[in-house]
């Protein structure tokens, strides 16, 4: 990873590396239902990150593990050997274990664990190309699929991370300035509810620039939720049947 | 366990229904005996990796990702560059998909594959050294099932290959070698046979998969040699089964091949007009 200054990560003028400005997300893509052999999936492409989510279940969980009131949720966050500068090797590692947690939390205040008693929910996310916030763009793929899977949820989950450059905060950090920066702190909401599920922070802010980063964090989530929905929305939009025939 | 499949799982009406699709040379889904689902390969989908590839054939998906770096030869090859390659199950891809370290499975699929470049001579290694005995170029190629939907073997095969094809050095090894890919000298393709009672089918479906006695995967090359042949699943074969499967499998892996290496040819003359 090539070592850049702060003034290379955002110039005079407020224009980051990769040309967007300080309050600029990158590029957001949904897709619904890639899969076949998932009951949902997702698949999320935010600036050049690309992440797949594939929802398996609900299905009886196995009688050690199965809860009698309501539904277990299981998160496994696995990176493919080619999606890093260098080559990740294959095996599981603690941090991806740390992220899977993280995600599970994430996701698991906005699914109706009550409604599913005795079942197991599994949701797999593969990142395929990583750029920076993938726990973040793993959040919004994971919620798209388990909505797909027709998961019964309170509202989506929408990530984003904020960080600060040149003691500036910006919005949706890469991975250059996840590297370089002076923060990294990922948010995930429930945008209907405005209720924070996860809230990871690296690095030195203070107490204002925490306020703001959830301020700047919570009007991102808005338009990336709008994108989730929206994909949701291409893939279910009823048969168009005219009433008067 | 989640869904669990059984071989056969859909019942002895279905075998029945097959059987009697197959004596009039048809398939399930519409197919004769010798035919392959569409085939599409989308080259640098992944632009990290130096080269990558996603086939799609039929509905079964698989991503190639090769990375190229300099690193330190096998003791007894310090001449020799390094071919490892890896296949993962995404655990999305089938409900019997479990995660974790790759099953007999995955492994199975990720050695034909392996076996039809290294014993194809495909690459060659002695061209891949930088400094004898210190630095040659590690190939790793890791191959992801994304989605099963039967013949994983073939589209993880054409997966390997495009991707192998499309890879670029990066800029260090280029300059230590004075060229910008690898220059494969051969074009190994596998092709996949079901049979099922007296009957030889290609590019199984993940349906007629569950009813198979037999499959053989046999990796041809484009001057009609064999590179490997893998023999899986407990049904035996005998003599004229495996003749006619490598006949079946030299022709239709011509086809396969053409296709790939009309790909990567369309896909290099356009990243070459981009460049200039």
């Amino acid at each position: 990873m090539s070592k850049l200054s702060q003034e290379e990560l955002l110039t005079d003028d407020g224009i980051r590396n990769d040309g967007r400005r300080v309050d600029e997300a990158r590029p957001f893509e949904v897709e619904v239902g890639v899969l076949t052999q998932a009951n949902g999936s997702a698949l999320v492409r935010q600036g050049k990150n690309v992440i797949l989510a594939g929802v398996m279940g609900p299905y009886e969980a196995e009688r050690h593990s199965q809860y009698l009131d309501r539904a277990v949720l299981k998160v496994r966050y696995h990176m493919q050997p080619y999606s890093t500068n260098d080559r990740k090797s294959p095996t599981y590692s603690r941090r991806e274990m740390e992220l899977s947690r993280a995600i599970r939390e994430a996701l698991e205040p906005a699914v109706i664990l009550t409604d599913l008693p005795r079942t197991e929910i599994d949701v797999f996310i593969e990142v395929l190309q990583a750029d920076g916030g993938t726990r973040c763009a793993s959040v919004n793929a994971a919620s798209v699929a388990l909505a797909d899977a027709g998961i019964p949820m309170k509202d989506l989950v929408t990530a984003v991370a904020i960080g600060k450059i040149r003691d500036t905060l910006v919005i949706d950090i890469n991975d250059l300035e996840d590297e370089n920066g002076q923060a990294d702190f990922p948010i995930a909401m429930m945008p209907n509810k405005d209720k924070i599920t996860l809230l990871q922070m690296n690095g030195l802010l203070d107490e204002a620039e925490i306020k703001k980063s959830i301020d700047m964090a919570r009007g991102v989530i808005g338009s990336l939720y709008t994108i989730q929905v929206n994909a949701l929305k291409k893939k279910y939009t009823p048969l168009a049947v005219s009433k008067e025939g | 366990m989640r869904k669990p499949v059984f071989q056969g799982s859909l019942g002895q009406d279905y075998y029945e229904y097959l059987i009697e699709k197959l004596k009039a040379n048809q398939r399930v889904d519409g197919r004769t005996l010798d035919s392959y689902r569409d085939l599409k390969i989308d080259l640098n989908v992944v632009p990290k990796a130096e080269g990558s590839a996603q086939v799609q054939l039929g509905k079964t998906s698989v991503l190639a990702g090769v990375k190229l770096t300099a690193g330190v030869p096998y003791a007894d090859t310090p001449d020799e560059g390094v071919l490892t390659v890896g296949l993962d199950l995404a655990p999305f891809a089938h409900p019997e998909f479990q995660p974790g370290p790759p099953d007999e499975k995955a492994v199975g699929w990720g050695r034909v594959v392996d076996r039809g470049i290294r014993e194809g001579k495909a690459i060659d290694l002695g061209s891949l050294v930088i400094e004898e005995g210190r630095k040659v170029v590690i190939i790793w190629l890791d191959l992801t099932l994304i989605n099963h939907e039967g013949n994983a073997q073939d589209a993880a095969s054409i997966a390997a290959l495009a991707a192998l094809m499309s890879a670029r050095f990066p800029e260090e090894i280029a300059s230590a070698l004075g060229r910008d890919s690898l220059e494969l000298l051969h074009f190994p393709v596998s092709v996949t046979l079901g049979k099922i009672s007296d009957f030889m089918l290609v590019d199984p479906s993940i349906e007629e998969e569950d009813y198979l006695d037999s499959e053989l995967s046999v990796t041809s090359l484009e001057d009609g040699r064999i590179s490997s042949m893998q023999k899986i699943l407990s049904g035996p074969l005998n003599e004229e089964d495996v003749m006619k499967a490598v006949i079946l499998a030299k022709k239709k892996g011509d086809e396969l091949r053409e296709l790939v290496l009309k790909t990567v040819k369309k896909h290099k003359s356009r990243a070459n007009k981009d460049s200039e």
